[in-house]
């Protein structure tokens, strides 16, 4: 097996790998350091891909999802793998929205206000000033005057107007008392709104791989290597607390490297990264690093996603999707007082309704005339929410049966809920309703649901720990019980939220790059 | 299908996949007769305000990235050209073009795009006994130019301009002007502004 050296070795190649790799170059331009990613490149900002996505929808990367008859999920609640990340460089970036939430001071005391999950170690205080960093950073376009968290200082952009379609929800909010806000969105360059934020022609929409490619392209960071089609997998331990290098495959010749470092950072999300720990089995570590009391992998969480869909018989105003993001939400049920209830929820609109996919009708042979018809005729409006989620700890994510095509080992998912659950989905769906009722609209009961679990916003599986029988990792996210080895995903955070978590991620990635700076100094 | 509104040469059978063309370039008299195609998309369902030719930057970079990157569309076009030419000389080039977009008797696909079906990773074969089912999978000339040029031809018209003859202010695909534009670029709810 080929030796190479470096200062730092990431595996994942994401928000949290791009992100604490450019806090560290920015201290010093000739750190070395090597970012492992599993899956290929897919061109960005390729013109042929996004005019393929305009005509056909299909996306570059739709085959870097997980595959039907891939993993397996175990338990009593169907956990679905369909389109929750992205295996490629630059991770699930490549698909995210751009939502740039905080999470809210409750977030980080879920046990102490509610006996449930746990309470993360650092403070919303704690990651205030790391929040505005990553709202520059990122370019988030949000509304100052929402009041939402308190912040210290405002957004670095105004945010998106609410559109016409909004109109009809907001006049719902109003009347039963829920506060209407705009979503702050991340625009990394300026924003052409071209309705395909999926696979954005300009870059404007922040991906790990554009950040990665710009921080490559800067002629000053001669030490820094980004490798794709290299899975990780084995971290090797020389003793307890020194880890000391990172196996991996360069799945294109089919040689192994084992790559050292005086600091490994893992950010391959919440599947891998745990999946990476349990595998990494020594003399030292005999139920894998930082295993010793049984929690890596477990608490496994996301979000409940909620749907009221709503119809009615007239679309006059002829409103089809305009923006491919929603531009209208609300956190007034995203409060301690819902959290003690048993759940918080973000409500946001549906980006996609009220919409009239006019060239297919037209495809279809339709008329002007019998085109007119159908987008004046029925609307459609929904309204969606995430709910919070505080982990278990029986469910879990390990390595399942097989390797997949990126050379990963397959992921098997525990997962169930408790019958008491769904009386609170009721509940939260009742309040949802309500807004559609509020809108005149009918709803058809199987168009008012929670939709299958799925891995979009997974948390939990390394969380953080004051010690190593709470958490994999500390408040620095280092793995307890070693000196030199980190987690840096969603995977750390002891609880989710009831908004997106990248943000958040983005603020704990500079938190890290700037302890590895004071560390390195 | 359609049997009716081609001749021999549009009901000639061919396999689904992409006509080969790889490595050919288009000619001009081709590049002017898919032009014809794209305009008479707009006439014909009134959704252009100057014929199409403010957007003809925009088509032209779509032919291109089309035809100079793998998978190449340029067998599809020059398909096209002979298909749409056949049904010229049959009926005449008002009904030509009103067989090809209105009365072309191709059953509504289910889900995506046909061609997406076609074309996109995995799970081909049952997405090809699923159009064959369907009796929407292309294996005729004819069907061919239905369904890679005309059907994105039509996608690129309504996303380049078409939508705004629907009251739209912006749909997937459109370019909302310069970096600088102080114009909305959505219809907003009254009172904001961007």
């Amino acid at each position: 097996m080929k030796k190479r050296e470096f200062e730092y070795v990431f595996v994942g190649s994401g928000v949290a790998a791009s992100t604490v790799a450019r806090t560290i170059l920015e201290a010093d331009r000739l750190a070395s350091i090597l970012i492992l990613d599993a899956g290929p490149k897919v061109p960005a900002q390729d013109r042929r891909s996004w005019w393929d996505y305009v005509v056909l929808d299909r996306r570059p990367y739709d085959y870097c999802y997980d595959k039907k008859g891939e993993n397996q999920s175990v338990g009593k609640t169907e956990w679905s793998f369909d389109d929750g990340r992205v295996m490629m460089y630059g991770g699930s970036t490549v698909h995210w929205g751009g939502w740039c939430l905080r999470f809210k001071p409750e977030d980080f005391e879920v046990f102490s206000r509610t006996g449930e999950g746990a309470d993360w170690p650092i403070s919303y205080q704690t990651l205030e000033p790391y929040y505005c960093r990553a709202e520059e950073y990122l370019s988030v376009c949000g509304d100052d005057s929402e009041g939402w968290t308190e912040r210290s200082k405002p957004y670095p952009l105004p945010p998106f107007p609410w559109t016409a379609a909004d109109s009809e929800m907001i006049a719902a909010f109003d009347q039963l008392g829920i506060k209407p806000g705009k979503l702050p969105i991340a625009r990394y360059r300026k924003c052409m709104t071209t309705g395909t934020c999926k696979y954005c022609p300009f870059g404007a929409r922040f991906s790990g791989q554009i950040a990665l490619e710009e921080l490559l392209s800067d002629g000053r960071h001669v030490n820094l290597e980004v490798l794709y089609n290299c899975p990780a997998a084995k971290i090797n331990a020389v003793s307890k607390r020194r880890i000391e290098s990172v196996e991996y495959l360069d799945s294109r010749t089919g040689e192994r490297f084992e790559a050292h470092a005086k600091t490994i950072v893992l950010c391959a999300g919440a599947y891998e990264t745990p999946k990476l720990l349990q595998v990494s089995q020594s003399a030292w570590w005999k139920d894998g690093i930082g295993n010793d009391h049984d929690i890596v992998g477990r608490y496994i969480s996301s979000h409940p996603f909620f749907i009221v869909r709503g119809t009615r018989e007239h679309n006059e105003e002829e409103w089809f999707q305009e923006f491919d993001f929603p531009t209208l939400m609300s956190r007034t049920y995203d409060t301690p007082e819902m959290q003690a209830q048993g759940g918080k929820i973000f409500l946001f609109k549906d980006r996609t309704q009220p919409n009239v996919d006019i060239a297919a009708l037209m495809i279809r042979g339709m008329s002007r005339e019998e085109v007119d018809k159908v987008v004046r005729g029925t609307r459609t409006q929904e309204l969606q929410a995430f709910m919070d989620d505080r982990g278990h700890f029986e469910n879990r994510v390990s390595i399942g049966n097989g390797v997949n095509r990126f050379g990963l080992p397959q992921t098997r998912i525990d997962f169930t809920r408790p019958p008491e659950f769904y009386k609170l989905v009721e509940k939260r769906l009742d309040l949802m309703e309500k807004v559609i009722l509020a809108m005149d609209y009918k709803v058809d009961p199987k168009n008012r649901k929670m939709r299958t679990q799925s891995a979009h916003h997974m948390t939990s599986t390394c969380r953080m720990g004051k010690g190593p029988k709470d958490g994999v990792v500390d408040e620095n996210l280092r793995v307890h019980g070693t000196d030199n080895l980190y987690v840096c995903s969603n995977a750390v955070f002891p609880t989710g939220s009831a908004v997106n978590p990248t943000l958040t991620l983005t603020a704990m990635s500079m938190r890290l790059g700037d302890h590895l700076n004071a560390a390195g100094a | 299908m359609f049997a009716m509104i081609g001749g021999e040469y549009c009901n000639t059978e061919v396999p689904a996949d992409l006509l080969p063309g790889d490595l050919q370039e288009l000619t001009a008299h081709e590049m002017d007769m898919l032009w014809r195609i794209f305009q008479e998309i707009g006439r014909t369902w009134k959704c252009t305000r100057s014929d199409s030719v403010n957007i003809r930057s925009d088509w032209r970079e779509f032919i291109h990235s089309k035809t100079t990157v793998a998978p190449s569309y340029t067998g599809e076009y020059s398909n096209a050209v002979s298909c749409v030419s056949e049904l010229i000389q049959l009926h005449g080039e008002e009904e030509a073009f009103r067989k090809l977009f209105l009365d072309h008797g191709m059953p509504a696909p289910k889900g995506p795009p046909l061609s997406e079906l076609i074309l996109r990773h995995g799970e081909r074969e049952a997405f090809r006994k699923q159009l064959l089912s369907e009796g929407t999978l292309p294996l005729t000339r004819i069907a061919h130019c239905k369904i890679y040029v005309v059907n994105e031809f039509i996608r690129v018209q309504v996303a380049k301009e078409g939508f705004k003859s629907w009251q739209g202010s912006n749909y997937k695909g459109y370019i909302g002007g310069s970096r600088f534009n102080r114009k909305p670029r959505a219809r907003v709810a009254i009172g904001q502004a961007e």
